[in-house]
């Protein structure tokens, strides 16, 4: 699978993003890993040292600014280049709508939005010069709208119109921008609410948990040399629940 | 990506598209069945199959056609022990506009692009329950959004869009997973067609990339489906297609 040699950043160093990081690294990319929390990336990146490859550990917030750009050139410092782009970014706090917050939809707004622009942005300049580059952006299956979560579906419906917008400008010039978009998926948020998860699992087709590893998988596919005939589309990985919205066809 | 000793039917394998799965599965280690109307077609690619090393069986037959399917799914079990992943890629067209449309063309048109997938996958649905496990992936087109003159073509695509959501819903029970692909103008005789050197240059215009797709790019998101660790994936509608479904120009192809 063509994502070797090839220069990767990771943004995000949480569950997902620390499996697609091990994933994309073990099928053989060069990869540096970008996070605000300073234990997480040095965490992720002694995993990847210990499965005998390697991995550079930047720890950055790029929502604010100049991190992003400083971000970017230092990955192409050390890697020598950026070739693909993974973004994993996940900020959401639970909340009916109707006792919802301004600062419960800021922070989920400004949390996975601003970030993911700012790096998408800095990214897709250095991919645009050399003609190059996938992006992978990680949604969430609720941007098509769930109980208790307005803010954040708004939040990841943004990724998808960014994603699409991203992959419509530069069509023409070598890079692809494609979205992972997880359901139920066992992580910390899965395994802090039991009970909603027993519920909803047995809604699903599939009735389990998905794996940070299935994610990681689907983003290989859109981040290989191979997917360069596919852009702007939305890939969920959710057990088939997705099926039953009008918005997945 | 693992494929590794998977038993595959890919139908309509004889040329184009379905012929770069049958190969791209092979080399990644699986087995494949290559299936086509033309004994030749398979007979080709099963031996260029062979040659590099992979196992592979030719099996003639039309995928509507139900003995010809069911002795086909007999043959693949008998010979390999099962079967994992029913690749449907057979498929056919006779664009026409609506309203000279003829009965013959819808019919041909949705007697292979439809009612073969839904043949297929019953009959292999039967031997992947069995074994509890099954990949199905069926080829769409962009096409099924709707496109001018391919009123047969598209109800034909957007059907297998349906039927394939309805099979993930139905099967997932028995770890088999269902999903389509659905892609843009692809360079094949099918992509092509008869078309002069001047329209094609005013298709590839019309394509946001400016090219059509290659076979292998449109395999690539076929062994993706089918591979083991697309198990929690089903139900799902992929577009492969340079982009063109995001915001079609209405120029042709
Ligand atoms: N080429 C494109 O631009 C394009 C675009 C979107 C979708 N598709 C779809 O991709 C699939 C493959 O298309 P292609 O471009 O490779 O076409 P192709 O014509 O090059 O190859 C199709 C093969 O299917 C075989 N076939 C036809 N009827 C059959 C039947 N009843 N049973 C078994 N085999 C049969 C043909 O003999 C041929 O070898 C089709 O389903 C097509 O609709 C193609």
């Amino acid at each position: 699978m063509s994502v070797a040699r090839r220069a990767a950043l990771v943004a995000g160093a949480a569950s997902i993003g620390r499996a697609v990081a091990r994933t994309l690294a073990g099928a053989g990319a060069r990869l540096a890993i970008v996070d605000a929390d300073h234990d997480r990336v040095h965490r992720v990146v002694s995993e990847i040292a210990d499965a005998g490859a390697e991995a550079v550990a930047l720890v950055a917030d790029v929502g604010l600014p100049g991190e992003a750009d400083r971000t970017v050139a230092e990955t192409v410092e050390r890697l020598g280049g950026l070739d693909i782009l993974v973004t994993t970014f996940d900020v959401g706090r639970d909340e009916e709508f109707l006792a919802m917050n301004l600062e419960q939809w800021s922070t989920a707004i400004a949390g996975n939005l601003t970030p993911l622009f700012l790096i998408c942005q800095a990214a897709a300049r250095h991919m645009a010069e050399r003609g190059y580059g996938r992006i992978v952006n990680v949604s969430a299956r609720d941007w098509l709208g769930w109980d208790r979560r307005a803010n954040y579906a708004a939040a990841k419906a943004g990724v998808v119109g960014l994603t699409r917008s991203i992959a419509w400008e530069l069509v023409s010039r070598g890079i692809t921008a494609n979205i992972v978009a997880p359901g139920w998926i066992d992580d910390e948020r899965a395994r802090s609410l039991p009970e909603v998860v027993r519920s909803e699992l047995a809604m699903q087709p599939i009735p389990k948990l998905g794996s940070p590893e299935d994610v990681a998988h689907a983003v290989l596919f859109m981040a290989a040399d191979e997917a360069g005939y596919m852009t702007g589309q939305t890939l969920y990985v959710d057990g088939g629940r997705s099926v039953f919205s009008s918005l997945t066809a | 990506m693992a494929v590794k000793d998977r038993v595959a039917i890919v139908t309509g394998a004889g040329a184009g598209i379905g012929e770069a799965i049958a190969k791209l599965l092979a080399s990644h280690g699986a087995r494949v069945v290559i299936n086509d109307i033309f004994e030749d077609r398979c007979e080709r690619v099963a031996e260029e199959i062979r040659q590099t090393g992979h196992d592979a069986m030719a099996a003639v037959g039309g995928v509507s056609d139900r003995e010809a399917v069911s002795a086909m799914m007999r043959r693949t079990a008998d010979r390999f022990g099962k079967i994992d992943i029913l690749v449907n890629n057979a498929g056919i067209g006779k664009n026409r506009g609506l309203m000279k449309l003829s009965d013959e063309e819808w019919n041909a048109v949705l007697d292979v692009n439809l009612k073969g997938v839904f043949v297929c996958s019953q009959t292999a649905a039967g031997y992947m329950r069995a074994q509890q496990y099954g990949r199905i992936v069926n080829i769409s087109s962009r096409a099924w959004l709707g496109w001018y003159t391919q009123a047969n073509y598209a109800a034909s695509k957007g059907g297998v869009v349906s039927l394939t959501r309805t099979l993930a819903l139905e099967l997932a029970k028995y770890n088999i997973t269902a999903n389509a692909v659905c892609p843009g103008m692809v360079e094949t005789a099918m992509g092509r067609g008869q078309n002069p050197p001047e329209i094609m240059e005013r298709l590839m215009k019309a394509q946001p990339m400016g090219r059509l797709g290659q076979p292998e790019e449109i395999a690539w998101a076929i062994l993706y489906f089918a591979s083991d660790e697309a198990w929690y994936v089903t139900g799902q509608t992929l577009f492969v297609c340079g982009g063109k479904s995001l915001f079609a120009t209405p120029d042709l192809g």
